[in-house]
């Protein structure tokens, strides 16, 4: 994955970055648009009025549904590039190291003591919660197992990773073989990945956290195309890499375990859309992370939309749906453009 | 034995001196619900039914089951599938239960009786207005029963319209504007994951949306999903139940009973 350098032109980021931002708003306005309910963005012009229902599905129901996809699929679209650069490996995504097990052990042990509550408002973020307070252990936990001397070497963090993620899974299995059959149902539906229903302050809150930590991997955005090059070359270069390591590492980490706390695990996404992303624009990460955020968000509100729609009203589970477009989608790039990719 | 439903239908008959071992998923009868666990109805234990040293399993038609059923019957141990998921199956199986035992009358006489305890539901109900109602199941993911789900049936029975009937399958995925839209009249939620307190008659998650009708006439009801989502030999009960839940005038109002954790009496009923 080595960059081959090309002057990035402030006309090109502005181009690039105005087309994708503008295929995202169109992604939410069609997200916001069709439903199973029969009410659509048109009805807000002048001269319809809407009744109770009708503002409800769009402003309570779609509205909240889309803005939370389009956070996720950018949050594990970032996540997913910085730990492919920080691990120097295409095939790393967001769950690779350890923390969405992490994420997912306490979402599930939360569903397992009950202390997910049907009444609605500050109860039912109890479980995200739990799950968030997961993924801040396991983070802790890898960082110091994967710490030697005061330096986070990069094979033991992924090692760690992917033996607690291992470890989670056995953990995880144990619950389900003791859980009855309701909160099995439960368990199966959380760890399967789905766009969350969340109230407007969860989403702001949400909200504000993905974007910080996105902006923070942004601004590293030099610091990768150094890293690119491998720990040494980038230290020649002058990148402090101990710090631009364990930053990575922690920030990717925090976007991957809040967006599996409240999405859990939507696959698929934060693997195969950073590379899709290369392939259309090219590896310099000073466009490719604001890239990764606003493309990653498209993919899933339009992944979540055909979910709703196929089938509609009954829907399908998200993950399915984003694997079902974005495998073919893949493929298709990789044959027609994987010369310029340079595989 | 191995499912909760043939457990009540052995209740029923008379049977249960004779049970060794249960299921993994319950409820069960008081008197049997300290026996050893044989596994669950997906995966029954072999090494757990030969140490009992049972001579005959009876479990659910699961198809994840079947190896497991063959390789018993291998050893000698028979196997009885019976279809307890289904409301024609409940029927079909305490038949073949009444002639397996030699309990052919008894066998009749109850399912005569949860037959016209059912068509008794069915004529109170056949003139009343069709009330919209939707069953949940699971949420967030919101999960409901849909056509071909014996909850349907029930509704149907009971003076209801599902309005989840457009759904492909039984138990499906659903989208909640297509729920809002409907505007149900009665909300029947089973998705409280065994927390006790929370069910009864109450608004929960629902009184957010103040237009449905269902929240607007207080007719939001948190129920113990054993109470009417299993199958089986308490059928009429559920029948009743749902009665209550859609037309309380003509029923009666449902009671504490009705929200409480479904325990099972001996003869396997649920009072």
């Amino acid at each position: 994955m080595a960059l081959r350098d090309r002057p990035l032109s402030a006309n090109r980021v502005a181009i690039i970055t105005l087309w994708l931002l503008t295929a995202l708003v169109i992604c939410l306005c069609l997200g916001i648009s069709f439903g199973a309910g029969h009410v659509a963005l048109t009805d807000l012009l002048p001269g319809n009025s809407l009744n109770s229902v009708e503002r409800a599905i769009l402003y309570e129901v779609r509205l909240p549904r889309v803005l939370i996809a389009g956070l996720l699929g950018g949050a594990l679209t970032v996540a997913g590039v910085v730990f492919q650069a920080l691990l120097r490996n295409p095939l790393a995504d967001p769950y690779v190291l350890g923390v969405s097990g992490g994420a997912s052990i306490g979402g599930v042990v939360a569903i397992t003591l009950g202390l997910g509550t049907v009444a609605g408002g500050l109860g039912s973020m109890i479980v995200p919660a739990c799950a968030f307070l997961g993924a801040l252990g396991t983070l802790l936990l890898i960082e110091m197992i994967a710490t030697v001397d005061g330096r986070l070497t990069v094979y033991t963090v992924l090692l760690t990773g992917v033996i607690f993620n291992a470890f989670a899974a056995a953990l995880i299995y144990f619950i389900q073989s003791i859980a009855s059959l309701q909160q099995l149902h439960e368990i199966v539906f959380y760890l399967m990945g789905r766009i969350p229903s969340l109230g407007h302050e969860a989403l702001g809150v949400f909200a504000i956290a993905i974007l910080l930590g996105t902006g923070a991997l942004v601004a590293m955005s030099r610091d990768y195309n150094a890293l690119s090059l491998g720990e040494e070359g980038a230290m020649h270069l002058g990148v402090d890499v101990e710090r631009v390591k364990r930053r990575t590492f922690i920030l990717g980490s925090l976007l991957t375990g809040l967006s599996v706390a409240m999405g859990g695990l939507i696959g698929f996404v934060g693997l195969v859309v950073p590379h899709m992303l290369r392939m259309m624009i090219g590896p310099d990460h000073r466009i490719l992370l604001p890239a990764a955020f606003l493309g990653g968000g498209a993919f899933l509100v339009l992944a979540d939309l055909f979910a709703r729609l196929v089938l509609a009203p009954n829907e399908l589970p998200v993950g399915v749906v984003t694997a079902l477009i974005g495998g073919p989608f893949f493929l298709y790039l990789l044959r027609t453009r994987s010369r310029i990719y340079g595989i | 034995m191995l499912s909760p439903a043939i457990g009540e239908m052995l209740g029923a008959l008379g049977l249960l001196d004779r049970v060794v071992g249960i299921g993994q998923f319950g409820p069960w009868p008081g008197t049997i619900a300290r026996l050893p666990v044989v596994g669950g109805y997906n995966d029954p234990n072999i090494e757990q039914v030969l140490t009992l040293d049972a001579d005959l399993v009876l479990n659910a038609d699961s198809q994840a089951a079947m190896s497991a059923h063959r390789r018993l019957r291998a050893m000698g141990i028979e196997v009885m599938a019976l279809d307890s998921a289904t409301y024609e199956g409940v029927f079909r199986s305490l038949k073949i239960l009444g002639e397996k035992f030699d309990r052919r009358t008894a066998a009749e006489r109850i399912t005569a009786r949860i037959r016209g305890q059912i068509a008794e539901v069915g004529r109170l109900a056949k003139h009343l207005d069709k009330k919209r109602v939707v069953f949940v199941v699971g949420r967030d993911p919101i999960y409901v029963a849909g056509p071909g789900s014996h909850v349907d049936r029930l509704i149907r029975l009971a003076g209801g319209e599902n309005v989840a009937g457009d759904m492909i399958a039984p138990y499906r995925q659903i989208s909640l504007e297509a729920i809002l839209e409907r505007r149900p009249e009665v909300i029947i939620d089973s998705s409280d994951n065994g927390r006790d307190a929370l069910r009864g008659r109450h608004h929960g998650a629902w009184g957010q949306w103040l237009f449905l009708p269902a929240v607007r006439d207080n007719r939001v009801y948190w129920i113990d999903p054993s109470q009417l989502v299993i199958p089986g030999i308490r059928l009429a009960h559920m029948a009743r139940l749902m009665g209550k839940l859609i037309h309380p005038k003509v029923f009666g109002e449902p009671d504490a009973q009705d929200f409480e954790k479904l325990t099972i009496a001996d003869d396997g009923t649920s009072r």
